[in-house]
Formats: structure tokens, sequence, C-alpha cells
């Protein structure tokens, strides 16, 4: 077997990983697309809210928060 | 004149930049506008650079606010737009499509694009969409301190040659270089049709010069601007398609799907995934030639503070605490302590004048006293209020604690079918539904949005407080229960009452008439930052004026009106049941007779309520013709008993919001349809509920 990809919401805490794919409707990918988020980029999941969703991951230097619901239709890859 | 020389890396076209200086030249209207992402400092340089010479707007037909100042250079008026932040110009949301067509239309003299420097990599992001459609642009680098003291070091020269544009490091909040970056915005200007011509690859060269040519032969684009315009097309910018009218040219849309698939089938990507991903790719490289870390280390105290607010255990009891202080100080200090001087201050000016003019006529004593007084003072007692709470308010949002408050309690929320921010903008309709109605307007989807300006109005406000202080005075004031006061319950029960019929209504809401519609909570969670007080305070007062502006107009006009129904016909004594308010009044009381207080002069005070809730209290002065307090208290004793009196509490509460919260739904929905829903669906709750109220109390032997 090859490398495993999940959903960005199976990633545990402090964990880094890389985009792989994001399948989302089209005006969302685009919100993600251009705060960074394309294939290839990584990420480090860094703190969740104290309900456990959403998630605060960073990328690209900065902190970004999102919906259990939504990340887990962000394809990732665990590095 | 100087030249400079100019290095293009690889990727770059070489442009020319010119040093002119033309303060002698400078027009009347000369404009500056500013862009950047949120949370750049964008807000504090605007104010450093207009100070308080600026003016709150909206633009056109949309709830985007606009913002203008003027500054001055070497005598000359320089006006200053602050566009609203953005993270691109892909025109997908409204400020995006503000942003792009006054940059495209309105062709400011100049751009000052503002970045975080401690956050370069997605800010350049927006800089590179910005070249690429602007030639006369100049990057603030904000945030000068904080990259020092992260040990980040850019070569300002370096990137400054890089993009050809030139680059001015600037400490907002300290007034850093403000200076520098305004004379290099009017002083700087590249050669003509100087655009940023990033390079995308073969397949992208190859389809846009394509559709350049035919953008040329058919007169769409001006032979500056056709390769801009090619690359949106093939990005399938909506923006750009309106406005070559893709759809009446049929072969340029061919061309463009062509070019699309195309650059699919090349690349494996979608076209606006694949042209995103050069312009990262061009920065990251650009990054790794003009800036170098001297530890990874990211941002150690936000990290810190992060570890409290969004603590497992602590976070959420934070989130009530900082709010619950929030409303105790917007109460206690704002609404108790400074309102009571402006609500003195009124109620001595009538007096006054009642005193002077005694000898006027009575008409115009009573338009004077009841009227003029009465509608500017029921505005102006809740100016106090608002300040107080819009201080704490822009400190917690400048500081980034906002951001985390609605990444705490969204779970919450959404387990209900609402959004984390809308927490927040129930909070700050617990002292005025208007402001949590205005609050909304950082809500990304339609859905949200619209539950969050539709529940808002439940939420009890600073106005009913007069209402319940009345009631619960005259029939619970002295009573205990336990340790604690049955009026305190009293409060308490119709704050929670707000809260959840805010919440089931928000639940039904998103199960309903929004059902199916997507919302989504993807949101940056900014470093912690000192907010300086001269932008609060400049934050505190936009708000309040235009609350002032919003309301007030809305409050007198509805006051007046009232005032003229009261005194009409002529002759008649003043709030009597024979004037056209009490025939009103009349009217509808038999509607409120399930509900247990089906008197005209009942129905009188909620019809004014509809105008503002606080005035319920002096109209039952008025009908009551009980103009002391003591009298007002036996009066109301005698028509009510402490279960009608809850039952028009629960009233009061819900049945419908007041004018200005009307006025402010039509105005933030950009529909009256909206506003009337907001109207009817809320009467028919809040009757409902004070019937239940009233029928269940008589069950359990209550009158
Ligand atoms: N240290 C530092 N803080 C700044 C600077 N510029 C702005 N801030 C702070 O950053 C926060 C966000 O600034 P604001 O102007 O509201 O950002 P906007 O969202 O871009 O309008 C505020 O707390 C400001 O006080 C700066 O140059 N240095």
């Amino acid at each position: 077997m090859g490398v495993q990809y999940i959903g960005m919401d199976q990633l545990p805490l402090n964990c880094s990983g890389r985009i792989i794919n994001i399948n989302m409707d089209n005006l969302l990918k685009r919100k993600l697309t251009d705060m960074g988020m394309i294939k290839g980029t990584e990420f480090k999941v860094e703190g969740q809210a104290p309900l456990g969703d959403p998630i605060r991951i960073n990328l690209r230097g900065y902190n970004l928060a999102i919906r259990k619901s939504d990340a887990k239709n962000i394809l990732v890859e665990r590095i | 004149m100087s030249d400079r020389t100019i290095y293009s890396i690889n990727y770059l076209a070489q442009i020319d930049v010119t040093y002119i200086e033309r303060v002698g030249e400078l027009s009347k209207d000369y404009t500056i506008a500013l862009v950047g992402n949120p949370n750049c400092g964008k807000t504090s340089l605007f104010n450093m650079l207009t100070g308080s010479k600026q003016h709150v707007g909206n633009w056109p037909g949309v709830t985007v606010e606009r913002k203008e100042g003027s500054t001055s250079y070497h005598g000359k008026n320089i006006k200053v737009i602050d566009l609203p932040g953005t993270y691109t110009f892909s025109a997908c949301s409204e400020d995006e499509i503000i942003a792009v067509n006054y940059i495209l239309k309105e062709k400011p003299d100049a751009v000052i694009n503002v970045i975080d420097s401690g956050n370069l990599e997605r800010n350049l992001y927006l800089t590179l969409q910005l070249l690429e459609m602007n030639s006369r642009v100049v990057i603030a680098l904000n945030m000068a301190d904080e990259a020092e003291k992260r040990k980040i070091f850019i070569d300002k020269e370096k990137l400054s040659e890089a993009l050809s544009t030139p680059v001015v490091p600037t400490i907002a909040t300290k007034n850093s270089g403000i200076q520098d970056l305004l004379t290099m915005s009017i002083n700087y200007e590249h050669s003509a049709g100087g655009l940023l011509k990033l390079d995308y690859g073969q397949v992208v060269k190859g389809e846009s010069s394509k559709i350049v040519q035919v953008l040329l032969d058919k007169g769409l684009a001006a032979t500056e601007t056709a390769n801009l315009v090619a690359i949106k097309l093939l990005e399938g910018d909506q923006y750009f398609i309106d406005s070559v009218k893709l759809k009446e040219n049929p072969d340029l849309n061919d061309m463009v799907k062509a070019g699309r698939q195309r650059i699919s089938d090349e690349t494996g990507f979608d076209p606006e995934i694949y042209l995103a991903d050069k312009r990262y790719e061009f920065i990251v490289h650009l990054i790794e030639e003009c800036v170098h870390k001297d530890n990874t280390n990211t941002d150690d105290l936000t990290e810190k503070i992060d570890k409290i607010v969004t603590n497992k255990w602590l976070g959420l009891p934070l989130f009530f605490a900082i709010m619950f202080l929030l409303y105790q100080i917007t109460m206690g200090f704002g609404n108790d302590f400074l309102g009571g001087y402006v609500d003195s201050g009124f109620v001595a000016l009538g007096e006054y004048l009642s005193r002077v003019m005694v000898n006027s006529p009575e008409l115009l004593r009573s338009f004077v006293i009841d009227a003029m007084i009465g509608g500017v003072g029921s505005v102006l007692v809740f100016v106090p209020l608002m300040l107080t709470m819009y201080f704490m308010i822009s400190f917690l949002e400048d500081s980034g604690y906002m951001a985390r408050a609605a990444y705490v309690m969204d779970k919450l929320m959404n387990a209900v079918g609402l959004h984390g921010k809308t927490a927040v903008s129930m909070i700050i309709s617990s002292g005025c539904n208007v402001t949590g109605i205005m609050s909304t307007r950082t809500l990304d989807t339609k859905k949200d949005r619209m539950i969050g300006i539709l529940i808002s109005p439940f939420v009890s406000c600073s106005a009913r407080l007069p209402v319940y202080a009345l009631f619960s005075g005259v029939f619970f004031g002295d009573q205990q229960f336990g340790i604690l006061t049955v009026s305190g319950i009293v409060f308490f029960s119709l704050y929670l009452l707000g809260i959840i019929v805010a919440v089931i209504a928000g639940k039904v809401l998103s199960k309903t008439l929004f059902k199916g519609e997507k919302s989504y909570f993807i949101m940056e969670l900014p470093p912690y930052r000192i907010p300086t007080l001269k932008s609060t305070l400049i934050h505190m007062w936009e708000k309040t004026e235009s609350f002032i502006r919003k309301a007030g107009t809305i409050i007198f006009g509805l006051v007046v009106i009232i005032w003229l129904l009261s005194i009409m016909p002529m002759g008649v004594e003043p709030g009597s049941a024979d004037s056209i308010l009490g025939k009103i009044g009349s009217i509808m009381a038999p509607l409120l007779r399930p509900a247990g207080f089906g008197s005209w002069e009942a129905a009188v005070a909620l019809i004014v309520g509809v105008g503002a809730k606080e005035a319920i209290v002096a109209t039952f002065g008025m009908v009551y013709g009980a103009g002391e307090e003591v009298q007002l208290a036996s009066a109301i004793q005698m028509y009510f008993t402490p279960l009608t009196a809850y039952a028009f509490m629960v009233m009061t509460l819900l049945y419908a919001p007041c004018a200005a919260s009307l006025g402010v739904i039509r105005r933030e929905t950009n529909s009256t349809k909206w506003a009337l829903f907001a109207l009817f669906y809320s009467l028919l709750i809040g009757w409902t509920a004070a019937v239940l109220v009233y029928q269940a109390g008589r069950l359990f032997g209550f009158q």
C-alpha cells in the first residue's frame, strides 16, 4: 500500500499534512485557493475549539479556523 | 527626474519606474485608494493618514461600508478612499467586486497596498493581482515593528525591484513611515502600460495571446489592459465576463471555453486553481529571495494567549465572562450612569421649556415638549450606551478576540443551525437590536446573515428595560424568593426567553426558509494585537454616529407621527380614547384580550412601542393621564394583575422589532419584503407567547 489520503478533519492535533485535493463547490474552493490552500500546500493542525470543532490550522504563516464538516472535504496526506 | 535600474527576476517582464516631482501638477481631486487583506492594519493606516477628517457611508446599492477621508500634502488636499479589506480580487463577494470596480473604473491616481510584513506570503497574493490591474501601486510594508520583533528581515530594495513598484516600511499604530508613504504615492509613477505580466507558462501564454488578439480586433479592451482581460477571462472571473459581455460574443466565448479546456487538460488543474498556484509559486520564490527569517518560532504571545482563550475548559467560561462583563459595563456605566445624566438633562429641559412657554399656544408647547424633546431625547438617551458598548466591542475586535469568540462558540451555535459569529451579534443585540443587526455584516453566507438579522430582534435590548422595570417594580418590587428578588427572576426569565425564542426561530428558519443553503466556517485567526486608543475611539464614534443617523431619523419621525395621531382630531384631550390614536387602540384591543390586557390603553402603548419600545412607559403615563411615577404605578396596579403584567412584558419583548430595527433590516437585506416578514412573524410569535403565558397562568389559578 502506498500513502494513505485522509480528510483534513482526521489529522490528529500537532500533525502536519499536505493538501491533495479540495472537494468543494467552486465558490468555497476558490476562497480557499485564494487564501493559499492549493494542492501541495503544507499545513499543521495546531488546535481545536473547546468543543472540538472547528479546528485551527497553520498554513503559509497564518492561522485559519475551519469547521470539521468543511475540513473533511479536503483530502490530505500526512507528512 | 531620475531613473532607477530595475532588476527583473526571470518571471517578470521588465517595467520602467520613473520618478517625477508632481507636487506642482496635482489635480484638485487627487485620489489615493487603500487596499489590503483583512487585519493588515489598513484601518489604522487610514486613520493615521486622514485623522478625524473622514466620512463613512455606503457603496451604492450594497451594505458595504464606504470610508472616505482626506489628508494634505504640501498644502494640497488629497482624497483617500479605504476599499474593503479582501484576500483576493476574484470578484466573488460584494467586497471584492467593489474593490475591483473602483480600481478599474474610477482609476484612483495612486493605490496603496497595505501588507502585513509578518504574513507576506498570503498578503502578496493580493499584491500580485493588484499589480496586474493597476500600474500606480505603492506597497506599505506595515507592521514593520512586529516583523522586527519576530526576526523577519525583509529586503525591501529587492522586493521593490522584483515587483517594480515602490515599497515603504510603515508602523501604522506609531504613525511611522506614513509621510514617506504619502510622498512616494504622489511622486512615483510608472510608465504607461506598466501592468505586471506574470509568466503563467506556455499554455496560458498561447491561449491568452489568441484572446488578446480578438479583444483588440473587436475593440473590447484597450491595448494596456487586453492581457489582463484575457487572463481574467481564462480564470473565469465573473466581473470581466460581464464587462466584455462574453455571452454576446459567441466566438470569443468559444475561444475562452476552449482555452480553459486546454489549460485543464495540459496542467491537470482547473484554470483558476492553476493560475492561483502559479501566483503562489512566484510568491514563494520571491520570499526566498527577499525574506530572511532568523528563527522558525512564529508568534509566542498569540500562541500563549490562545492556549488560555481557546482552552478546552477555559474557552467557553471565558467567553461568557467577557460577554457578561461587556453587558454589565454597558448597562451599569453606559446606560444607567451616563445615560441617566442625558435622561435627567432632557427631563429638566422639558420642565424648563414648559415653564418658559407657559404663555405659548397649547399646541406649540405640546409639539416642542412632547414631540421634539421627546423624540430627540428618546434617541439621545441611547448614545452613552452605544458609546460604551462600541468602545469595548471595537477593542475586542481590533485586539483579535472577536475572531476567537466566534471560533469558541461555533460548535454550540452550529448545533442549532447557527454560526459562531451569530453568538457575538446576539450579545451585541442585548445592548441594542439595531447594532446587533448591523453586526451581522461580518457573516459570509447569505443564510447565516439572513438568520442572524431575523433573530436579533428577539434578544432583549436595553429599550425594553424601562418596561420591565415599571411592571416588576409595581407587582414584584419587594418580594423575595429565597435569596433572590422576584424582580430579578422576572428580568432574567425575560432575557432567557428572548434568547430561547431567537435560537428556536433560528433553528426553524434554517430548516425551512433557508433549508439546503450552505453555511461554512472558514476564518482567519489574526495575531493578538494591542489596539490604539485613537483607532478604538474613531471606530466607536463611527458606529455610534451611524446608529444616530439610521435609528435617529426613524425614531424621531415616528415619535412625531404618533404625537400627531394623539392630538387629532383637533380639540380632543391629547392621548384620550377620542383621539385617532385612542380609536386605533380601541380597534386593536379585542385582539389582545386572549392575552389578558385587552384595554385600548395597552393597545396604544404597544402601537407606540413599535416606534420605540422605551416609549411604552411614557405612553402609559399619557393615556392614564398620570404625570407622576406614583400615580402611574397605582394606575398600572388598577388595570393589570401580576399575570397580565408578565404576559404584557413577554409581549413587549417579542412582539415586533422596533421601527429602527425594521428600517435597518430593510436596509441590510435590501428588501422591504424581509422587513415586513420580520414584523409579521414576530407579531405572531409575540402574541402567541403572551396568550400562552396568560392562558397557562389561568389554568394554574392566577388571575
Ligand atoms: N504592532 C503593530 N500593530 C498594528 C500595526 N498596524 C495596525 N496594528 C494593529 O493591528 C490590529 C488590526 O488593525 P486594523 O487597522 O484594524 O486592521 P484592518 O483589519 O486591516 O483594518 C489593530 O489592533 C491595530 O492596532 C503596526 O504597524 N504595528
